[in-house]
């Protein structure tokens, strides 16, 4: 996607909101230690400390960005790979069941509906606070492994359920009755047309969830934990802090959590802004 | 001592009560704008996590009011069903429950007020409006609660241990950080049984409507 300079004025602060995470890459890149300085704990925020510094005396912006890279990126890359994976799976299925395999589809499609029966009727954070705390380690793999399950499962789901909702329309019939395959029905009629914005949502979704949920994990102290950085381990660490005035810690960390919630919106947005502005010249 | 069941149930309450006011509210304000565009439900919520600190925040720094457990452990059933408020509002909006029943209602005003017993209520020089209050308000609500059950009690555990409020969720919480399994097994399945009954209710309302909606059309 090539952003014009017409393109940039008009939507200015929504490319700045996008450029925010590429500039905190190259501030990471100039080489900040994070290290622990207690002589300066709870400093406000300044020229050396934009954010100011957590109760460990560590630079608070660089911090709140390692959560952003070491936590909600690698989540955001698994959610990804789940989604079109989901995807993939419940093609596979379909096809399988349409042709001579349709007794091994229909045994995977049992094996997959009983878990989507158990995951998908629970609640979603319920179930990775309990897989975490099966697990008894806290630490990223066990998000992602969790997280990535649950997407799998979820998208499955979806794309089944959009199937069953229009495989019955007239022209998927008539493309059957003339002999064409289930796999270019579901391609030409399905994903490349408007299924393509259902499961974008549905991916968006699962993007901001996951922001979430680790969020919530690691604040209640079963997910990321210390020295790993994450804005829920950041938050708890300062709860008893901020009634005594030191509030910036909250503000700037609750401002992360709603950037890195609403990222995926905004890029969607601005992808549709500059698809229409094109449509339109046409 | 207080025991974790009535806090969450107090919660519940206030939520389902305040989303009742507030689907009605949502109707006759939509229903006085003249031009309503059909929109597509947006998915985008504020997690608790952002809302609870945020609202710790400004009540005690500005109002001078502490959030957090303002109650003591001998307090009256009132006083606690009271202080539940604040907890379940934060619930509420992070899981997203008032933003769908606005979404629903403006869907399903326009979707209904195209039908025909519609056009022959106006020809009568009726409102539609009265006619259809029931139908849509009632619809939107199940159908938003059914939508955002799932996240509502995902996000519990959250706001319980924010505010220190002994649920069931801060239970669970508790049992979980001192690894007792036992208690932690019996507060996850009240909870389980709590979210089966109530979806179990609000599937239950979706069907009956449905039945009687397949009249109409």
């Amino acid at each position: 996607m090539k952003l014009t300079a017409e393109e940039f004025n008009k939507y200015p602060a929504l490319v700045l909101a996008l450029a925010l995470p590429v500039g905190l890459v190259l501030l990471m890149s100039i080489g900040q230690e994070v290290g622990i300085d207690l002589q300066h704990r709870l400093v406000s925020p300044n020229l050396l400390h934009p954010m100011g510094t957590d109760h460990l005396g560590r630079d608070l912006l660089v911090r709140l960005f390692m959560s952003f890279y070491q936590t909600v990126l690698p989540l955001w890359i698994c959610v990804v790979v789940s989604s079109v994976f989901g995807t993939s799976l419940a093609l596979f299925v379909l096809v399988l069941q349409s042709d001579y395999f349709r007794k091994v589809g229909t045994r995977i499609e049992w094996i997959v509906d009983f878990f989507d029966l158990i995951f998908g009727s629970v609640p979603v954070g319920v179930i990775v606070f309990l897989w975490s705390l099966y697990h008894e380690e806290a630490g990223i793999v066990t998000l992602m492994e969790s997280l990535s399950f649950i997407v799998l499962i979820r998208t499955y789901s979806y794309v089944k359920n959009l199937y069953h909702c229009d495989h019955h329309q007239g022209f998927w019939i008539a493309h059957q009755s003339v002999g064409g395959s289930l796999l270019k029905r579901i391609w030409k009629y399905g994903i490349c047309t408007y299924w393509k914005h259902r499961l974008t949502n549905l991916c968006l979704f699962h993007l901001q969830m996951v922001v979430i949920i680790e969020s919530s994990l690691s604040y209640l102290g079963f997910g990321i934990q210390e020295p790993s950085a994450s804005f829920g381990n950041i938050l708890s660490s300062h709860l008893g802090v901020y009634l005594k005035g030191h509030y910036f810690v909250i503000m700037f960390t609750t401002g992360f959590i709603v950037y890195a919630s609403i990222f995926p919106y905004l890029v969607r947005y601005l992808l549709l802004q500059n698809s229409r502005s094109r449509n339109n010249l046409y | 001592m207080i025991d974790g069941y009535p806090i969450t149930i107090f919660i519940l309450l206030w939520s389902a009560i305040v989303s009742v006011v507030w689907t009605f509210v949502c109707y006759s304000l939509r229903c006085r704008q003249r031009m309503i565009k059909e929109k597509e439900v947006s998915l985008l919520i504020m997690p608790s996590l952002v809302i609870g600190p945020f609202l710790l925040l400004v009540s005690y720094h500005f109002l001078s009011v502490n959030l957090i457990l303002p109650i003591s452990m001998t307090s009256n059933p009132l006083s606690i069903f009271l202080y539940c408020f604040i907890p379940s509002m934060v619930l509420s909006f992070s899981s997203g429950v008032f933003l769908r029943i606005k979404g629903n209602i403006v869907n399903e005003y326009l979707f209904w007020k195209r039908k025909p017993f519609c056009q022959v209520i106006l020809s009568f020089g009726l409102s539609p409006e009265k006619n259809l209050r029931k139908l849509v308000a009632w619809k939107s609500y199940a159908e938003a609660w059914g939508q955002a059950l799932p996240w509502f009690f995902g996000e519990l555990i959250v706001v319980e241990g924010l505010f220190n409020a002994p649920g069931l969720g801060y239970q669970i919480w508790q049992h979980a950080k001192k690894q007792n399994f036992t208690d932690l097994f019996e507060s996850v399945l009240w909870l389980f049984m709590i979210y089966a009954v109530l979806f179990y209710l609000i599937d239950n309302i979706s069907r009956k409507i449905g039945r009687r909606l397949e009249t109409y059309s």
